[in-house]
């Protein structure tokens, strides 16, 4: 007889556990974290098994990083969640379900009630390393983490369903001072969202459930947020003893029907595995020293000037730039010269970091020199502005090209990659022409080399440089910083160096910013002069890879990762008239604040606000979506067509009292969602005429989402469509006899595309609806398949659909030319507006945007008051269907078949010939539709001149980096105007 | 009932499309046409038609990184996976320098319908204005797109294709039948080769259409082939069509599948075709559509579902597991969803479950583009009801993506694979006492007697 050994190697830690012959006494266990030192991590282990047992061992190896392992040392192997299952069948008989959270994997397992095991997608939202990743964000470590989430006080939404999305969400509540208490507890409830929603998908978790995995054992606040979430007391919610090596005894269980082997034997086999030639890997970045230095030389000639703080008696201009992740500071002479300057990952508090350095500036300059200006952008622009009085705020593209010019006045490109956003743009007669950012998916790119460095223990500067010599840079893929992060361990346990990771991460890096932000074809597509800047240019190996993959010489000023900074100085310089306002030396000495967050209950929205109190007691609120919540009047909604669609659109329901004559047939319900956000006027009024009462699902909320997130069954289908599945909880919970929701593969014809289909989810998403949420019945909910251009085969579907009612053919056709009576009174009243709304604007000089989308980006919880937002910056917003009708039919590459986004491309052609109006797109995050309908957008408004804006919109609620991408374009919209009214002059 | 339409050419209209070179029938002499691979063995048989027709066709079978990495420069990232593939091959096999871009065009077939995949064309052209805006691409379809840039298909030619579909499919079940348990290593594989061989004679000599001759022919041979009789899992591939059938889109998924010991069992191209003449047939039924064409469609479909029926017959009598008869699978679409969910593979993907279900393949891999548009609720969204309908089905979906990692796919497979190995074991176990418990009651009997 032999003793069972389980190994289980994660993507993070290493397991190890012997058991008694007999099974049932656990001899042996340990857990050891391996750096992608797998294999040595292994043997290490079983030395220490070796020890203290002999004998033969029957042996499974599990795990994740386990598979590769096992299969180059011909050691058996057992899947992780069967492992599992089989540790768990043997010591917690009556468990109903089991959450297993890992380093990389998320899984459930139910048991009892169908068995059934899941593990997560792709998108490793909702794991260990997300929990890390989110630990360096807080700038601590996973237990303080954890020590932090138990003081919270509340708790903010944070996107789960991924760690990039978590990161743009967690990253502006750090900037405005929110508590890192209530932010731990905050990412500790998104990983509980994201289990519940992402992987139970439907099931309900209940009964005695087991919490596997590491996080699960450490980490007391998020077995305190799972608790409560799933709502079991502590005789249903059981942690293992043994929880983070609870694979490792399955596997070790699974291993006795294996033929034993003397231990030596399997280290043995161990030893002699191969690594893995499954790596892909590039060219060296750098043939040799002498290239390098060649190359370091050449950069050198754009470093900038510098005078001594200490010593130099006159004026100077303070600029700011509060970054996402990081804070810059310069203070210049009035001729360019760097006197100061100052660059610190902001660590959660970017207002410090300036208190403390202004307070430097302040000693060092002994009173010798006059601060005659200061200029503050940035994500923290508003804030830092408010507390140290700066003279101006401005937008970060306006600060980059005033720096950009400084080196070079022939730029016509720069591409600046920071911690968290890549942003281009070209220049164009010395204006900027258009403008590129990153969008959610792939930002966080920079500060990811930088978590990275430090997960292994090292600074940035010494990781990068460890890539410039690389024999072989790894090839690790350019969706996300995600599947980066899966590809850097992979390559890992695959035995590449870490000079070689260093290089292949600084060339994902370049390869994202070209193909994916700028999305270029060529390099000739960038332009002549082009300047890179940015932080992560600061990387040599980044800048070469730069240079490699464009074949280009760029410019990299010395002071790449100042640019927003000394760009904003020198707009204070150019701008100030009269005494700088920038707070004092003495006050600063004296000056203090204090914050707090609390609910805004101005509007439905109830934004999470965070109020900084400063010492002289004035306030600063941010977080809110409009000026409600900074306590002044909002702007009015007269000039947004977004709030006045979707006012008139609700006033749809209590139209006529139920039914004229009698008691209704029935309460009908129709989720306002998706199609119906156009479509409601005809099925309300369709309904209404049929002698029903119409009930509609109540607002959209994120809790109205997070109540139907169990029924979701795609974690990556768009959020309009998630949200439905809340709508139809609150249908099924309002009473309503049946919930009407209709399948249109077409839309309704508008004679000016080759087709006119709805997207696949719009068409057909009752289908999934139906199948995925119990509560809903052949009797209860009412999907017929319509094509509404066609009335005689709607009627018979209509009257099939609703045969129980005894409805006549002729009645179902006069109430469905009653509610398309109405589609076109509802649709008519918004083209009036829209009319409205622009003689206004035009009276009044305002600029015009056309916010175009679909009809459903009007509920305020997918637009996150995008329109409102547009309005307080001082521009009128109309929508695409309410201007597509004043543009021409457009012949465009794509085949044109889709209703919504042949309006879109309608739109596009009708504010190309508006000199006051702009078009900005707005995606949902996932729209697979718009990844080929925003190339064409863009084109039909480049090729005349007009610049194109794009805003992607999530689950994610900050609007921070929309403030930003929309001020840039209006700022680049303003410059453009001003510059052909100069010339307009000048002729 | 809408308001009354506006006819296209009375609007004022604004032409913003940009300037690409047209396929025309003249270059039959002057181009190479290239063809990305999707299905190896259809694909090598099409291929041979079409050169016997005159043309000068070419099969790419690039597929090293570079190609992922040139889609990935010119396709936007959103974009599903298979046009990342079809675009990265293409532009990769042309900056091979192997081809001259000046006699060079591009072929690729183009379904049409709501599904964004139709797009595929625009975006190989916008690829290649950047680099070879000379290079024509000429569409394969079926539904009167790119008129000016449609390849010549005659009846004649449209029959041929359809015989080659069948042929390949049969191949394709023969073949994944007989593989997993050859006793000579490479058996198989010779086999498949020598039937490509013959069915290529039988097209030179236009006696293509003899069916019956053909198969037979390829069920003999394959009969041939020395089997084990060991019992393996058996697993059911479906999903969108691209990464459905091919390596480079699935990561060689049959041979993972082949070199885990188990039988791949993957539905047939046909399948597709009749599914979109199907749909063509419910759009008229629906909506009162194109009635006209639809006509011809359910003509067509009538007639392709008969020649299935008569193949299928070959294959059962030749001992060999036939594939699903079309009318099966859409009674069995109909048990999940409404046959109206018609946009990219549609029902056909729950459809070709359910028959895999009730076929006795009950482990599946749903394999589908990350974020693919109709899968979340034809592929994603239907596994619910499928359980329900069939218990013990055990359906893994995977996501397809330049830049998801190996080991996460795999991983995730096998674990589909160890729960199959289980239910399998647990069936087996069943069986044995079913069998013994069906002895013991005889045993008495025969005694009584």
């Amino acid at each position: 007889m032999a003793l069972h050994l389980g190994i289980d190697v994660g993507s993070t830690t290493v397991k190890v556990c012997v058991l008694a012959e007999d099974r049932e006494q656990i001899l042996y266990k340990s857990y050891e974290r391996h750096f992608a030192r797998v294999k040595e991590c292994v043997l290490g282990q079983l030395a220490a098994v070796g020890k203290k047992f002999g004998g033969d061992f029957t042996v499974r190896i599990t795990g994740s990083a386990g598979l590769g392992l096992a299969e180059r040392s011909g050691i058996p192997f057992v899947q992780e969640v069967q492992a599992a299952f089989k540790a768990i069948r043997k010591y917690y008989p009556d468990a109903d379900a089991a959450v297993e959270l890992g380093g990389e994997d998320a899984k459930i397992i139910f048991i009892t009630g169908g068995v059934e095991q899941r593990m997560n997608g792709s998108c490793a939202g909702g794991t260990g390393a997300f929990i890390d990743q989110m630990a360096t964000l807080l700038n601590c470590s996973v237990a303080e983490m954890d020590e932090l989430s138990a003081r919270a006080e509340k708790v903010y939404p944070i996107a789960s369903r991924c760690g990039v999305f978590a990161k743009s969400d967690v990253q502006p509540l750090l900037n405005q001072g929110a508590r890192r208490e209530d932010i731990a507890a905050s990412i500790f409830q998104a990983v509980v969202d994201q289990t519940v929603a992402g992987l139970a998908q439907g099931r309900r978790i209940k009964g005695k459930v087991l919490f596997l995995g590491g996080p699960l054992y450490f980490i007391r606040g998020l077995r305190r947020a799972f608790q409560t979430t799933l709502g079991l007391d502590d005789e249903h919610a059981v942690f293992p003893e043994n929880a983070p090596c609870f694979m490792a005894i399955g596997a070790a269980l699974a291993s006795c029907a294996e033929q034993p082997m003397p231990l030596s034997l399997l280290q043995k086999k161990l030893a002699v595995a191969k690594g893995s030639d499954d790596i892909v890997t590039g060219e060296p970045l750098f043939k040799d020293r002498a290239e390098y230095e060649a190359f370091v030389a050449r950069h050198r000639r754009s470093d900038l000037a510098f005078a001594d703080i200490t010593a130099y008696t006159g004026e100077a201009y303070l600029g700011v730039d509060s970054g996402s992740t990081t804070t810059k500071l310069v203070l210049i002479t009035p001729d360019g010269k760097l006197l100061y300057q100052h660059y610190q990952s902001n660590n959660g508090q970017p207002l410090d970091i300036v208190l403390e350095r202004l307070r430097e500036i302040y000693s060092l300059a002994g009173g010798r020199i006059r601060i005659r200006g200061a200029a503050v952008t940035g994500y923290g622009e508003d804030m830092l502005k408010a507390a140290i009085k700066a003279d101006f705020g401005i937008v970060e593209t306006v600060a980059h090209f005033k720096a950009a010019l400084f080196f070079d006045p022939l730029v016509d490109f720069i591409i600046d990659i920071g911690g968290q956003d890549i942003k281009c743009f070209k220049i164009k007669n010395g204006a900027i022409d258009s403008i590129m950012l990153n969008e959610a998916c792939s930002s966080g790119c920079g500060s990811f080399i930088q978590t990275f460095a430090k997960a292994m223990g090292m600074e940035i500067d010494e990781f990068s440089k460890l890539g410039l010599f690389a024999k072989h840079p790894v090839e690790l893929g350019s969706r996300c910083t995600v599947f980066m992060n899966s590809s850097v361990k992979q390559a890992q346990k695959e035995g590449a160096s870490v000079e070689d990771i260093s290089a292949g991460l600084s060339a994902s890096i370049v390869k994202n910013a070209i193909y994916k932000v700028i999305r270029a074809k060529t390099p000739d597509e960038l332009g002549e002069h082009i300047l890179v800047q940015g932080g992560t240019f600061l990387n040599d190996a980044v800048l070469r890879s730069f240079e490699t993959e464009t074949g280009k010489q760029v410019v990299r000023p010395g002071i790449a990762g100042l640019m927003g900074a000394f760009g904003a100085a020198l707009y204070a310089k150019e701008n100030v008239r009269g005494e700088s306002t920038l707070i004092g030396e003495a006050e600063l000495k004296y000056f203090t604040y204090h914050a707090a967050g609390r609910v805004c209950g101005g509007c439905t929205s109830h934004c999470n606000v965070n109020v900084l109190t400063f010492s002289d007691g004035r306030k600063f609120i941010s977080g809110n979506k409009c000026e409600r919540g900074a306590g002044r009047r909002p702007a009015s909604d007269i000039s947004d067509i977004y709030a006045y669609k979707y006012k008139r659109l609700l006033a749809e329901a209590d139209r006529a009292p139920a039914a004229k004559k009698g008691l209704p047939l029935a309460k009908v319900g129709l989720p306002l969602a998706l199609g119906f956000y156009e479509q409601l006027p005809l099925w309300a009024g369709f309904f209404e005429a049929c002698g029903f009462k119409v009930v509609l699902s109540e607002p959209s909320s994120r809790q109205l989402y997070f109540k139907g997130q169990h029924t979701v069954a795609s974690d990556t289908v768009c959020y309009p469509a998630k949200l439905t599945h809340g709508h139809i909880e609150s249908l099924l919970d309002k009473g309503v006899d049946l919930i009407f929701y209709p399948c249109e593969s077409y839309n309704l014809d508008e004679g000016d595309a080759d087709n006119h289909y709805n997207c696949p989810v719009v068409a057909y998403y009752p289908e999934l609806l139906r199948a995925n949420n119990e509560r809903l019945t052949a009797n209860n909910f009412v999907a017929p398949y319509i094509d509404p251009n066609n009335e005689k085969t709607t009627v018979r579907a209509l009257k099939k659909a609703l045969a129980r009612y005894k409805l006549s053919a002729r009645r179902i056709r006069r109430a469905l030319r009653e509610g398309f009576a109405r589609l076109e009174r509802y649709r008519s009243d918004v083209r009036a507006e829209a009319d409205k709304i622009l003689h206004a604007a035009r009276k009044e000089g305002r600029h015009v945007i056309v916010l175009a989308g679909r009809p459903y980006h009007i509920d305020p919880e997918i637009n996150h008051g995008i329109g409102k937002l547009l309005t307080s910056l001082g521009v009128a917003v109309l929508s695409e269907d309410a201007v597509y009708d004043r543009g021409e039919r457009v012949l465009v590459n794509v085949l044109n078949q889709w209703t919504y986004h042949a309006r879109l491309y309608r739109a596009a052609e009708y504010v190309t010939r508006q000199r006051d109006a702009d078009l900005v797109q707005l995606v949902s995050f996932g729209c697979g539709i718009d990844a080929i309908t925003t190339d064409e957008v863009r084109g039909i408004l480049e090729k005349r001149g007009k610049l194109y804006t794009q805003i992607k919109i999530d689950e994610i609620n900050n609007l921070g980096v929309v403030k930003i991408r929309l001020r840039s374009m209006l700022a680049a919209v303003e410059e453009q105007k001003r510059r052909a009214d100069e010339q307009k002059t000048n002729n | 009932m809408s308001k009354k339409q506006t006819t296209e050419e009375s609007m004022p209209t604004a032409d913003l499309r940009d300037e690409y070179p047209r396929f025309t029938r003249a270059m039959k002499g002057t181009h190479k046409l290239l063809v990305p691979n999707m299905l190896p063995v259809h694909f090598g048989i099409i291929l041979d038609i079409l050169r016997d027709d005159g043309w000068d066709v070419e099969l790419l079978t690039n597929d090293a990184r570079t190609v992922i990495d040139e889609g990935l420069k010119h396709v936007h990232n959103d974009t599903c996976f298979p046009a990342l593939c079809v675009t990265g091959q293409f532009i990769d096999a042309l900056k091979s320098g192997k081809y001259d871009p000046d006699h060079t065009a591009l072929l690729i077939t183009q379904s049409g319908g709501g599904c964004r995949a139709s797009n595929y064309i625009p975006l190989i052209r916008k690829a290649l204005r950047a680099e070879f805006p000379q290079v024509p691409v000429a569409s394969l379809n079926f539904a009167g797109l790119e008129k000016d840039s449609g390849f010549p298909l005659d009846l004649k030619t449209i029959v041929k294709l359809a015989y080659a579909v069948f042929y390949g499919d049969a191949l394709m079940a023969l073949y994944n039948q007989c593989k997993p348990y050859e006793r000579e290593a490479g058996a198989a594989d010779a086999a498949r080769d020598a039937c490509v061989a013959a069915i290529g004679r039988a097209y030179k000599e236009g006696k293509y259409r003899r069916y019956k001759q053909i198969v037979n022919g390829m069920v003999a041979r394959f009969a041939a082939v020395p089997r084990s009789r060991e019992e393996k899992v058996k697993v059911g591939i479906v999903g969108e069509i691209y990464v459905k059938y091919s390596p480079l889109g699935n990561s060689r998924l049959e041979e993972f599948l082949l070199a885990e010991g188990c039988e791949p069992v993957v539905p047939g191209l046909m399948d597709y075709v009749m599914y979109c003449a199907v749909n063509n047939v419910n759009d008229a039924k629906f909506y009162a559509k194109n009635r006209r064409s639809a006509f011809a469609f359910g003509l067509a479909y009538r007639y392709l579902h008969h020649m299935q029926r008569k193949i299928n017959r070959l294959l059962a009598r030749g001992g060999f597991a036939p594939l699903h008869d079309f009318e099966h699978l859409r009674k069995c679409a109909d048990k999940v969803l409404n046959q109206g969910v018609k946009m990219g593979e549609g029902w056909l993907i729950p459809a070709e479950m359910a028959a895999l279900a009730e076929t006795g393949t009950e482990n599946i891999v749903c394999a589908q583009p990350f974020g693919c548009l109709p899968n979340h609720i034809a592929g994603k969204g239907a596994i619910r009801t499928l359980k329900r309908l069939y218990e013990h089905e055990n359906i893994v979906a995977v996501d397809y993506d330049p830049s998801a990692t190996k080991v996460n796919q795999e991983n995730r497979i096998k674990l589909m694979l160890a729960t199959a190995r289980e239910n399998k074991q647990e069936k087996g176990a069943a069986e044995r006492q079913a069998a013994e418990r069906a002895r013991g009651d005889k045993e008495p009997k025969e005694g009584k007697g």
